[in-house]
C-alpha cells in the first residue's frame, strides 16, 4: 500500500486512528498491537507473501539479542551477531542478488545455472538493515535486549517507515515503544508533515517522473543534447522529491502515533561538495553503512591507504545495497572515485573556490550520478552520456517541458532550499500566522487529491530497495 | 494557537469522513463516459488471489475508481491544467488554439527503415488482394490520412518529428505498394484539388467527419464502376449538422473545456434502402446512425453504433454486389452510406473479431469487392487490422 493512494488516505489511515485512539493511553500494550496488526495488514496490502519472511526476521532478531544479551562470552556474543547476520544477509542475498549473480555467472563462466526469478518483497533492504542495526548495538552494548516481542516485532514492522525508510535506530525509538506521549499537538505537527509529504510526491516528484521518464524512454535517434539534460534535471527533482516525500510522511505518521523517526534529508542539492551532499542526503543509510560498515572496518583510524580501501567497500556495498544491477555499483564506485578526491585534495580546493563553483560542481557530478543510476539496460548509459555531451539537437522538447511544468519547476527549485520552511515558519507563535498556515496545507491537501484523480503515474521509487 | 491547531486537525477528520460518506452514498458508475473505459469493479476474493496479491490491488484500483464525485475531481484537474497552467498537453491532448490533437510523444520510433516496414505492409496484403481478383472479385486498399499527420503543422515543433516519422512509413507504404501492384486508393488525392483534407477532419476527434467519410464512399464508388461494376450512388446524402453536443475522442479528454468545438454530422437516413442487420452473429434493429433528436450529446461511436467485431447487412437487392468493409472506426460511416449502393454489406474489425481469418472469412462469404479500409498513420502497424493473414 502506498500512502498517496486513496485505500491509504481514506481507509487505513481512517481505520487505524481510529481504533488506536479509541484505547485509552494508559492501555499501551493493546495500542501497540493494535499499530502491529495495522502495519502487518500494510504490508500484507502490498506483498502478502513478505510477510512470512518479515515475521521471520523479527522473530531471528529478537532472540540473536537476547542471546548476545545473556552470552557470558564473546564467542557466544558472536555467536548471536553471526546468526542475525546469517538470516537477513541471507533472506537479502537471495531475494535480491541470487538472481543476479548466478545470471551474471552463467554470462561470464558460460554456465547454464537455472537463475531464480524471484519477486524481491517490497522494502526488504530497509526491514532487514534496520534489523541489523538492532542486533549490532545490542552487540556493541548501545542498547539493551528487548525482551518483549511486541516491541521488537513493532520497531521492524512500524508501517511508517517500513517499505522506504528512515532506517530507524532501536536506540532511537526504543523508549516510545514502551512509553511515548500522543497529544493533539503532535497529531497537528505529524499531520503537517504528512500532509507536505503528500503535496510533494503528488504535486511534484510525480510531474518530474513523467517528463524523466518520457525522456529516457525516448528513442535515442530523436533525443538531443538538451532532451538529454531535462531528463537528467528531471530525474534529479523527482528522486528527491519522492523519496523525500516518502520520509516526510513517515516523519509525520510516526508523529501522529507518538514517534520520532531521524531526519533523512537536509537539503542535499544545496550542498558545496559531494561529501557535504552524502551528509544531507539519505541520512539514515549513510550513518547505517559508517556505523556498522566504515567504523567496524578502522574508518580512518589506520592510515589513507585503508581508509580508502574501506570507502572502497562502503561505497561498493551502498551501490549494492541500491539494486543488483552493474549500474548501482558503478553508481557507487564513481562516488567512491569523487570522495577519495575531495579527501586528497579537491575538497581543500573546494573551499578556497567562490561557493557557486562549489554549488555548481556538487550539482553536475549529483546530476550525472543520478543518471548512472537511472540507466539499468545494458547499453543505455554509454548512450545517454554521450547524448548529454554532444551538445546538439533542438531545444523543442525543453521548452514544452518547461511550458508543461512552470509551477514544478519554480515550486520544486524553491524546494530544494531551505527559503520555503523559513517562509513558511514566519511569525511561528502568531495566531494569524497558523492560520495562514492551515490555510496553504488545506490548499496542498486539495491539490493533491485531485492530482490524486487525476493520475495513475503514482509509484514510488525507493519501493524497489 | 491550540484552537487554530485542534480545529485543524478536526476540519480533516471531518473531510476525510465526508469524502468517505459520499464515497459510499454515490450511485455506482460502471463506465466511465470522459475516460471512455470501464471502471474497477470490486474484486472477487479468493485465497490465491489475497496470497499473490492480485485482490489488494483490485481494492486500490476500485477505490481510485470509486472516489467521491470522481468526475468532479477529474474535471477540477484538468481545468486547472487547461485554464490556470495553460499546459500545452492536457490529459495528452495537444491543445491548440484552434485544434485539439493526439500526444504522440511517447511513441516508439525505432524502426527507420522505412522501406522495409513499407514493403513487409503491403506484402501481409498481395495474397489476399491475390485471392479475391483470382476469383473474380474487386479488391481495394482505401487509405485515408491519418488524423495526425493531416495536422502536422498545427502541432508544436517538438512532436513534429513523430507524425513525420508516421508519414514516411506511409509514404514506403505507398511506394511499395505502386511497386508491387497492390490496389490502393489514396482519400488524401481525392480531397487535395478539394482544398485539402483539413475541412473533412474534426478538430476534436481523431476521425474525418461525415462530409470525408462521404468523399471516401464516392471514391470507392466511382472505383466499382470504372471496373464495371453497376450500383447506385447516393451523391447528394443530405449532410447535416445534428442538434447536440459533439463529444468528440479529444474534447471528452478535456471534459469538454476546451473552446475548440466540433459539430456532428447526420444523412438523410430516409434514402437509405430497407435492410435487416446482424451484429456480431445476432440479429439486431440498431440504426445506422445511433443518435435521436433530443438527446443532448452525441459522439462518433454514434456511426453504426460504435466499433463491432462483425456486422452484416442485407438489403434484399440481389442485383447489386456485395462488399466486405475491413478495419477500424474510419469504416463506420462509410459503410452506413455503403447499405444504399450494395446488396449486401460486411464489415470485420479485427480488433474485436476472431471468428475466422479474413482469408477463411472470404471463402465463405467471398464478396464482389474487398476493401480494406485504414489511415495512413496506422496502415504499417502490423497489430489489429494490420494482421489479417
Amino acid at each position: 500500500m502506498v500512502f498517496s493512494s486513496f485505500s491509504f488516505l481514506l481507509f487505513f489511515l481512517p481505520a487505524v486512528c481510529l481504533c488506536y485512539f479509541a484505547v485509552p493511553r494508559r492501555f499501551r500494550t493493546a495500542r501497540n498491537l493494535i499499530l502491529l496488526l495495522f502495519s502487518l495488514f500494510f504490508y500484507f496490502w502490498g506483498e502478502a507473501r513478505g510477510v512470512l519472511l518479515m515475521a521471520a526476521v523479527i522473530l531471528v532478531s529478537y532472540f540473536s539479542a537476547i542471546l548476545i544479551g545473556k552470552a557470558k562470552t564473546k564467542t557466544a556474543r558472536r555467536l548471536g551477531l553471526g546468526l542475525e547476520l546469517l538470516v537477513c544477509l541471507g533472506v537479502l542475498g537471495y531475494f535480491k542478488y541470487a538472481g543476479w549473480l548466478l545470471s551474471m555467472a552463467n554470462s561470464l563462466l558460460g554456465l547454464r545455472l537455472p537463475a531464480p526469478e524471484l519477486l524481491m518483497p517490497i522494502g526488504i533492504s530497509f526491514f532487514t538493515f534496520q534489523s541489523m542495526s538492532y542486533v549490532f548495538d545490542v552487540y556493541q552494548g548501545k542498547v539493551a535486549p528487548q525482551r518483549n516481542l511486541l516491541c521488537v516485532s513493532l520497531y521492524v514492522s512500524l508501517f511508517p517507515q517500513l517499505v522506504a525508510g528512515p532506517i530507524v535506530r532501536y536506540g532511537s525509538v526504543a523508549k516510545e515503544l514502551v512509553s511515548r506521549r500522543e497529544s493533539a499537538e503532535e497529531i497537528y505537527e505529524g499531520l503537517q508533515r504528512f500532509l507536505m509529504g503528500l503535496g510533494k510526491k503528488l504535486l511534484l516528484a510525480n510531474a518530474f517522473g513523467r517528463e524523466a521518464a518520457a525522456v529516457f524512454g525516448m528513442d535515442p535517434a530523436v533525443r538531443s543534447s538538451p532532451s538529454a539534460w531535462l531528463g537528467a534535471v528531471c530525474f534529479t527533482l523527482q528522486i528527491y522529491f519522492d523519496f523525500s516525500a516518502y520520509s516526510d510522511m513517515a516523519i509525520g505518521l510516526g508523529r501522529v502515533f507518538g514517534f520520532h523517526f531521524p531526519e533523512n534529508f537536509n537539503y542535499p542539492y544545496i550542498s558545496r561538495s559531494v561529501t557535504e551532499f552524502w551528509r544531507r542526503w539519505h541520512i539514515s543509510l549513510s550513518a547505517w553503512f559508517r556505523d556498522y560498515v566504515y567504523i567496524p572496518l578502522g574508518g580512518s583510524r589506520r592510515g589513507l591507504p585503508r581508509q580508502i580501501l574501506n570507502l572502497l567497500a562502503v561505497w561498493a556495498l551502498t551501490g549494492l545495497w541500491h539494486g543488483a544491477s552493474w549500474n548501482f555499483v558503478l553508481w557507487g564506485l564513481y562516488y567512491f572515485v569523487l570522495l577519495v578526491l575531495e579527501k586528497c585534495f579537491l575538497g581543500r580546493l573546494l573551499e578556497r573556490l567562490p561557493r557557486v563553483l562549489g554549488h555548481v560542481y556538487t550539482l553536475l557530478a549529483v546530476t550525472l550520478g543520478w543518471v548512472l543510476f537511472n540507466c539499468t539496460e545494458p547499453g543505455q548509459l554509454g548512450v545517454y552520456l554521450r547524448e548529454l555531451f554532444s551538445f546538439r539537437g533542438s531545444f523543442d522538447h525543453v521548452l514544452l517541458a518547461l511550458r508543461q511544468n512552470i509551477p514544478e519547476f519554480v515550486f520544486g527549485l524553491a524546494l530544494c532550499t531551505p527559503l520555503p520552511l523559513k517562509l513558511f515558519r514566519l511569525g511561528q507563535d502568531k495566531p494569524w500566522a497558523e492560520a495562514l498556515r492551515c490555510l496553504w496545507l488545506l490548499a496542498v491537501l486539495a491539490l493533491s487529491v485531485l492530482a490524486l484523480a487525476g493520475s495513475s503515474f503514482n509509484p514510488f521509487i525507493y519501493f524497489r530497495f | 494557537m491550540k484552537t487554530i491547531r485542534r480545529g485543524f486537525v478536526l476540519l480533516l477528520i471531518l473531510l476525510t469522513a465526508g469524502f468517505l460518506f459520499v464515497s459510499f452514498r454515490e450511485r455506482r458508475q460502471t463506465v466511465s463516459v470522459y475516460e471512455n473505459r470501464t471502471l474497477a469493479a470490486s474484486p472477487e476474493f479468493s485465497l490465491q488471489s489475497a496470497w499473490d496479491g492480485s485482490y489488494w490491488k483490485g481494492w486500490d484500483a476500485y477505490f481510485s475508481d470509486h472516489a467521491a464525485r470522481r468526475d468532479q475531481l477529474l474535471r477540477d484537474w484538468t481545468w486547472l491544467q487547461l485554464c490556470v497552467k495553460r499546459q500545452p498537453v492536457v490529459n495528452d491532448v495537444v491543445v491548440t488554439p484552434t485544434v485539439l490533437l493526439p500526444y504522440l510523444g511517447d511513441r516508439d520510433l525505432s524502426h527507420t527503415d522505412f522501406e522495409a516496414v513499407g514493403r513487409d505492409a503491403v506484402e501481409r496484403l498481395l495474397p489476399i488482394q491475390e485471392a479475391v481478383e483470382a476469383r473474380g472479385g474487386l479488391f481495394l486498399y482505401l487509405e485515408v490520412e491519418g488524423y495526425p499527420s493531416v495536422y502536422r503543422d498545427e502541432f508544436p515543433a517538438m512532436l513534429r518529428p513523430t507524425v513525420d516519422y508516421y508519414r514516411q512509413r506511409a509514404a514506403a507504404f505507398d511506394a511499395a505498394a505502386a511497386e508491387k501492384g497492390l490496389k490502393l486508393l489514396r482519400l488524401q488525392d481525392v480531397l487535395e484539388p478539394k482544398g485539402g483534407c483539413k475541412p473533412y477532419y474534426y478538430k476534436v476527434d481523431h476521425h474525418y467527419t461525415l462530409y470525408g467519410a462521404h468523399e471516401a464512399y464516392l471514391a470507392l464508388c466511382a472505383r466499382c464502376r470504372e471496373e464495371g461494376l453497376e450500383l447506385p450512388v447516393l451523391e447528394e446524402p443530405g449532410i447535416c449538422p445534428v442538434e447536440a453536443e459533439f463529444l468528440g475522442a479529444y474534447s471528452r479528454k478535456l471534459y469538454e473545456l476546451s473552446p475548440v468545438k466540433g459539430e456532428f454530422y447526420s444523412f438523410d437516413l430516409s434514402l437509405v434502402p430497407p435492410y435487416t442487420r446482424w451484429d456480431e452473429g445476432v440479429q439486431t434493429d440498431a440504426p445506422l446512425i445511433a443518435w435521436r433528436p433530443g438527446e443532448p450529446t452525441v459522439r462518433y461511436e454514434a456511426y453504426m453504433g460504435g466499433d463491432r467485431g462483425e456486422t452484416v447487412i442485407c438489403t434484399e437487392r440481389p442485383e447489386l454486389p456485395s462488399i466486405l468493409i475491413v478495419g477500424d472506426s474510419y469504416t463506420n460511416p462509410v459503410e452506413a452510406f455503403c447499405v444504399c449502393s450494395f446488396n449486401e454489406v460486411r464489415s470485420l474489425d479485427f480488433r474485436y473479431y476472431s471468428g475466422k481469418t479474413l482469408s477463411q472469412y472470404l471463402r465463405d462469404y467471398p464478396a464482389d469487392v474487398v476493401v480494406i479500409l485504414r489511415d495512413s498513420v496506422n496502415s504499417t502497424i502490423p497489430e489489429g487490422n494490420g494482421d489479417l493473414r
